[in-house]
């Protein structure tokens, strides 16, 4: 079987749109991706739409807006994975013959849910007992710290790095520079975890064209799928490392299996740095670094643009901001981006192989409920 | 906090299925593993480690700022508790024993730390 490519990418800007619809920020989204492909709205074939938090028929709402009402449509929901589980679907369709062209949008409009900290499962033991999503972040942090040693200042770095790109990406909502002394002195959230080390909430959407079209590995703006994994966390009841993610070891070592590649061939990576903790984490996870060298990776520039491996050069989650449905569908956009080599001044010289990371949410027992990773080339 | 740091210890009740040696908290009825159903209950022992923890210093749905920490129970099972008896002038830390608690209406577990039980070099 032939590879999928994506042939189109596009996202809105990321930030608070209380006066707009979720569906127009989808529809932006979606239209401004089938065209970035050169195609029109009859060339697709079916809709895989990504949300959390926006109730039934997301697709459907968005569908009848732009026109591809009536065709096949399939809704996704795995919390912050909702946008990539879309994207995976979307690529096992398309590479089994199913569609030869199809649309994938993410997307979420949290504004609409009013502001603080993010409506979790009430009825989840953990979130009753007083467990928030900063808290569950803050002990992967202290656990972090009490095996490996050093400062919580060196995992906020992540935050410095994230607003610098931020500061060079026009669709990232918070792009305001800022030092290491700003993020520990913002608010305390969840000791030691302050308010700069946590994403903030957003709206926005993000939309990728997938085709197995043979025309598109002509085209040099196409870039290859090497492999697309979804896996669900595991229950433990007992002793667990909080500062060694599983699920995400288990994704990332099929995805690199499956497409081919190692550690050392990633050149440009998306991760789910919903808290500063976790891309540290997940530099360790993806193979990046050593495992206990995630902080002393960002401090030395190895994830910066020309450090190792960039990382989150669009500002990951933490500044580009959490969408939560649109996030693995804009990771895979910026990585398209840089693929292409036309993220400006966020380029990474030469880029050829990118990998997307994100997980979703966590429940009593599993601490993350899902993971997603997917590896895309340059044509 | 006179109140709750003298609260009787009250011993979570749990499940344990037998056939594979798991223990639950808060029980659950099914074995995930072995699919045995309406297993037994088993209280976890009044005391458990301090594995990790933090302060929540905002959210809505305990008064904040309180702390939270993860405790191991015998048996291998974690169970994330309240520590009532946290004050900004005395940290808890992994290693620290603490003591289980029910609230006398609504059931609901939580927990006191012994300060007295730092581990060496880590005495609050």
């Amino acid at each position: 079987m032939t590879n999928p490519r994506i042939v189109g990418a596009a996202t809105t800007p990321f930030g608070k749109f209380r006066d707009r619809t979720l569906e127009s920020l989808a529809v932006e989204a979606g239209i401004a991706a089938v065209r970035d492909a050169g195609l029109q709205r009859t060339d697709v074939e079916a809709l895989f739409c990504g949300n959390a938090y926006a109730g039934s028929l997301v697709g459907q709402r968005i569908g009848k807006e732009m026109g591809l009402d009536g065709l096949p449509c399939y809704n996704f929901e795995n919390a912050c994975a909702s946008g990539a589980s879309a994207l995976a679907q979307a690529y096992r369709s398309v590479r089994n013959g199913e569609f030869t062209t199809v649309l994938v949008i993410g997307v979420e409009q949290l504004s609409a849910l009013g502001g603080g900290l993010l409506p979790i499962g009430p009825g989840d033991p953990e979130i009753k007992a007083g467990l928030t999503m900063p808290a569950a972040y803050a002990m992967r942090t202290e656990s972090w710290l009490s095996r490996f040693g050093g400062k919580p200042e060196d995992i906020a770095q992540v935050s410095v790095k994230s607003r610098d790109a931020a500061s060079r990406n026009p669709n990232a909502q918070y792009r305001t520079p800022v030092t290491i002394d700003e993020v520990m002195e913002s608010r305390l959230v969840a000791d030691p975890i302050t308010l700069l080390q946590m994403c903030p909430n957003a709206d926005g959407a993000a939309a990728v064209v997938v085709t197995s079209d043979p025309a598109a590995a002509g085209d040099a703006r196409s870039a290859e799928v090497l492999s697309s994994v979804v896996l669900s966390g595991q229950f433990f009841q007992g002793r667990r490392d909080m500062a060694w993610p599983d699920i995400t070891l288990r994704a990332v070592e099929q995805a690199y299996a499956s497409a081919g590649i190692t550690a050392k061939d990633v050149d440009v990576a998306e991760v789910h740095d919903a808290a500063a903790i976790g891309e540290v984490m997940y530099y360790e996870a993806l193979g990046l670094c050593e495992r206990g060298e995630g902080a002393s990776f960002v401090l030395s520039g190895q994830s910066a643009l020309a450090g190792r491996t960039a990382v989150n050069t669009g500002g990951g989650l933490l500044s580009r901001g959490h969408p939560l449905g649109a996030t693995g569908v804009v990771q895979v956009v910026e990585l398209v981006a840089q693929l292409r080599g036309e993220t400006g001044a966020n380029q990474v010289d030469g880029a050829k192989v990118g990998v997307a990371h994100c997980t979703g949410g966590g429940i009593w027992g599993v601490d993350n409920g899902a993971a997603a990773v997917h590896v895309l080339a340059r044509s | 906090m006179t109140s709750t740091e003298t609260a009787a210890p009250v011993a979570l009740t749990g499940t344990h299925c037998v056939a594979c040696d798991r223990g639950f908290y808060p029980g659950r009825d099914l074995c995930p593993t072995c699919w045995a159903s309406d297993l037994p209950a088993h209280d976890l022992a009044p005391t458990g480690t301090v594995a990790t923890w933090t302060v929540v210093r905002m959210g809505n749905l305990f008064e904040v700022p309180y702390a939270l920490c993860y405790a191991d129970f015998d048996g291998d099972v974690r169970v994330l508790g309240r520590v009532v008896n946290w004050a900004e002038d005395r940290p808890l830390a992994p290693g620290m024993t603490v003591t289980t608690h029910a609230d006398a209406e609504t059931g609901d577990h939580f927990f006191t730390v012994d300060h007295a039980s730092a581990p060496t070099g880590q005495e609050a």
